[in-house]
């Protein structure tokens, strides 16, 4: 079952694995996101995500602190994660062993 | 001027949306700043905030305030919706669209189903805004901000009243003034009228937040909002038909200059007013389902 994206960019499971780290709070995530990543994310879309996440039950929103409100990511957030992620690294590897493959053929 | 625009895309999104996250966008922004790239991304998130709500935040705005603000939205619309309207008015007045519905019946039949829906979906403002008028009147007295929005209200109806004379005395005027001086009289009488619609518009707006009423009344106003949007979309559609009418019966006379100057022919003007009535009704249409009507008590 797809909880998330099928693109690796997608904003949501950016979120995710920033959010897999600990608690964070908007600005925090999109710093988390553009080191890892190389993903500069919006606040129109970082926040976009965010309701989504937070709609599928995947994050919780945490009591504000002067304006800024941390999410932590929930069980059912980790699963789905997981999975994602999982699902990413079979790509990932059945690309790189045909890469090698042809590479080596020609 | 960056974090400005920022600011003001952020106003675009819904109330719900606002309120749940507004601030903590707010001290996003403060934190990392703001540039065009940021503004258009907050524009892309509010069209879709409005597209497709989430409902983690459908809590933030009870039913009374949701029905209030779709009447509100509702209204906006009409107002745009009939100068647009007025706009398709005067594009299809001459004689040569007289004698085409007489040669065609089409193209009679949609002129008219024009004008019906026009007159319904007025009347189904003047009945659901009303009850919600003479309220506001009526707490004037007791609400400061209800005051003001009525005395606004007033100034703008007052205004575009002045405006209307001093456009009959033009149009009477002996000697009779320059074709140039009479455009550009109507011109400014149309977008005065306009500003003025919606100066009403958004006073209505300001009223119907503070003044209080009735769940019946609220109620009655929302169908009212239904039944407009339903006139605007069926408008649309014989507006369509008229268009395709026109083209198909009447070529020569869809292809005469239309316009200021004569820039455009007269398809291209029905086009462009049929493309503002679908996405005016559109947004009408989405105000209206984000209102759930069952749930004001």
């Amino acid at each position: 079952m797809r909880y998330i994206s099928e693109r690796s960019t997608d904003p949501g499971l950016l979120v995710l694995s920033s959010l897999a780290g600990g608690p964070r709070h908007g600005y925090a995530i999109t710093r988390d996101v553009e080191e890892v990543a190389g993903v500069k994310l919006g606040p129109g879309t970082l926040y976009g995500a965010l309701s989504r996440l937070e709609d599928k039950g995947l994050i919780n929103a945490l009591p504000s602190e002067e304006r800024r409100r941390p999410y932590e990511i929930t069980g059912a957030g980790r699963a789905a994660l997981a999975e994602q992620l999982a699902m990413l690294e079979r790509v990932v590897d059945s690309g790189l062993s045909r890469l090698r493959a042809s590479e080596a053929g020609a | 001027m960056n974090t400005q625009l920022a600011r003001l895309a952020l106003r675009l999104y819904p109330l719900a949306y606002r309120r749940r996250y507004g601030a903590e966008i707010e001290a996003l922004l403060e934190d990392s700043g703001s540039s065009p790239r940021v503004v258009a991304d907050l524009l892309r998130g509010a069209l879709s905030a409005h597209l497709r709500p989430a409902s983690v935040v459908a809590g933030e705005v009870s039913a009374d305030e949701r029905v209030r603000l779709g009447v509100g939205s509702v209204l906006l619309c009409w107002v745009l919706f009939a100068a647009t309207g007025f706009g398709f008015y005067k594009t299809t007045e001459g004689a040569g669209f007289a004698f085409a519905g007489e040669s065609n019946g089409l193209i009679a039949g949609a002129h008219l189903a024009i004008q019906i829906l026009a007159v319904v979906a007025t009347a189904a403002v003047v009945i659901g805004a009303a009850p919600l008028v003479f309220a506001a009147l009526r707490q004037a007295g007791k609400r400061p901000r209800a005051r003001r929005a009525a005395l606004f209200a007033v100034g703008c109806v007052a205004a575009f009243a002045a405006a209307t004379a001093g456009l009959v005395a033009v149009a009477n005027a002996k000697p009779a003034v320059s074709a140039g001086v009479a455009a550009a009289t109507f011109g400014t009488w149309g977008a005065l009228g306009l500003a003025c619609g919606v100066g009403c518009v958004l006073a209505a707006r300001r009223g119907l937040a503070v003044v209080e009423v009735s769940p019946r009344l609220l109620r009655g106003a929302m169908l009212a909002a239904v039944v407009v949007t339903l006139t605007m979309v069926a408008l649309t559609a014989a507006t369509a038909v008229f268009l395709v009418a026109l083209l198909a019966a009447a070529p020569g006379l869809a292809g005469q200059g239309n316009g200021p100057l004569g820039l455009t022919s007269v398809a291209v003007s029905v086009g462009l007013q049929l493309g503002a009535f679908a996405l005016i009704a559109a947004i009408a249409a989405l105000g209206v389902r984000r209102t759930r009507v069952a749930e004001v008590a």
